[in-house]
């Protein structure tokens, strides 16, 4: 593609700057010399002790690239409509196989809770407010307060069904089928 | 657009395996990258040296340029990286180095360096700043605004056509007229 200097004017200022203009100019000797001029002058219009570049320069360094491998970019990936679907899809997975994990390794967390619950000690007075009358929880799975509802399993119906639910879970451990899940808390309690 | 939109079409082309693009680059950014590295060295042809350095290691190198900043930010990092490298390796180099040529005969190092430092060079680099500056004062009013506020000032053609109150077409037209008229009296130095 032929180039004249007025296009090349613009051109080197980004106007209508495209590949094929751009391979235009490069390839000729004449337009590479009036690019080089052109900003030759910018340069010392802008900066009056700008360094001028011997001839020679800009030649040596085109002759050591032609000695030079090709460089050539890696291909930029495009965007898949499909990526953020696939993304779920595995961080689903993962989340599915971390739940069989867990459910797989419950028979010996299960089998422990329930000795431990034989084997906990008499539930802790919890000092009572002079207003309340004192409470008895202990936890098995964990240590921290039970939450204020749970303190009202003195209550029969509750009671039995902790009791049902203790025992469902060792009768389900016995068999090496994971009991209770292991989000549901269990809870002792012990009545005065 | 700016010439930065010109710079990313050249890098793209050269990423594509174009060597004569990087030819375009090198020229539009040797007077600038040699007069950086001219406050690193004392000897000009050191400053030849290193800058020739520097676009050979950005050649090597673009295939991993993103384009996340402007190319002449990224050449300029290299080109001050590889002052400073030139530095700390002078300083652990024998005072006189020599390469052999094919008969075994002693080369200088400086000689294989484009002659930056001689007066000659030196008398012609000023008198090219004086001719474009001398060009430049003689341009007619509205060419000399339309080409500083372009060079100088950075502006696109649709500020500076805002700026003059004229349509593009005759800002694209004044700044080709004034690149023209100065470069008609600078092309004849460089033919020398």
């Amino acid at each position: 593609m032929q180039i004249d200097e007025q296009t090349l004017s613009s051109v080197m200022d980004g106007e209508g700057t495209t590949g094929e203009t751009l391979a235009g100019v490069a390839a000729t000797n004449g337009t590479r010399a009036a690019w080089a001029r052109y900003h030759l002058i910018g340069d010392v219009l802008r900066d009056n002790s700008s360094a001028v570049a011997p001839a020679e320069f800009a030649a040596s360094i085109s002759a050591l690239i032609a000695d030079e491998p090709t460089v050539l970019a890696p291909r930029q990936r495009t965007k898949s409509a499909m990526r953020p679907v696939a993304g779920f899809a595995i961080a689903a997975s993962v989340a599915t196989l971390a739940v069989i994990g867990i459910q797989r390794m419950e028979p010996d967390n299960v089998n422990s809770p329930a000795p431990t619950i034989a084997a906990a000690p008499a539930a802790t007075p919890v000092p009572a407010t002079a207003a309340t009358a004192p409470v008895f929880a202990s936890t098995v799975a964990e240590t921290s307060p039970a939450p204020p509802e749970l303190t009202h399993a003195t209550h029969p119906a509750q009671r039995r069904f902790n009791s049902y639910l203790v025992k469902f879970n060792e009768q389900r451990s016995n068999v090496g089928v994971p009991g209770v899940n292991p989000y549901v808390r269990i809870v002792g309690f012990e009545s005065e | 657009m700016g010439d930065s939109y010109t710079d990313k079409e050249l890098v793209k082309r050269v990423q594509q395996g174009d060597k004569k693009s990087f030819d375009l680059l090198v020229l539009k950014y040797q007077n600038r990258i040699i007069k950086l590295v001219s406050r690193y060295v004392r000897e000009q042809s050191d400053a030849m040296d290193i800058a020739q350095e520097a676009f050979l290691k950005a050649y090597r190198a673009l295939p991993n340029f993103r384009g996340d900043s402007a190319f002449y930010t990224w050449l300029y990092r290299i080109a001050i990286n590889t002052a400073k490298n030139h530095i700390v390796s002078m300083s652990r180099r024998p005072p006189e180095a020599h390469l052999e040529n094919a008969d075994g005969e002693a080369i200088a190092l400086e000689e294989l360096q484009p002659d930056i430092d001689n007066p000659e060079h030196l008398l012609l680099a000023d008198e090219i700043k004086e001719t474009i500056l001398t060009a430049m004062n003689k341009l007619p009013e509205d060419l000399r605004v339309a080409i500083t506020l372009r060079e100088v000032e950075g502006l696109t053609y649709e500020e500076i056509a805002e700026a003059m109150d004229c349509p593009i077409g005759t800002v694209r037209s004044r700044i080709f007229r004034a690149r023209e008229a100065v470069d008609i009296k600078l092309k004849p130095l460089l033919e020398h």
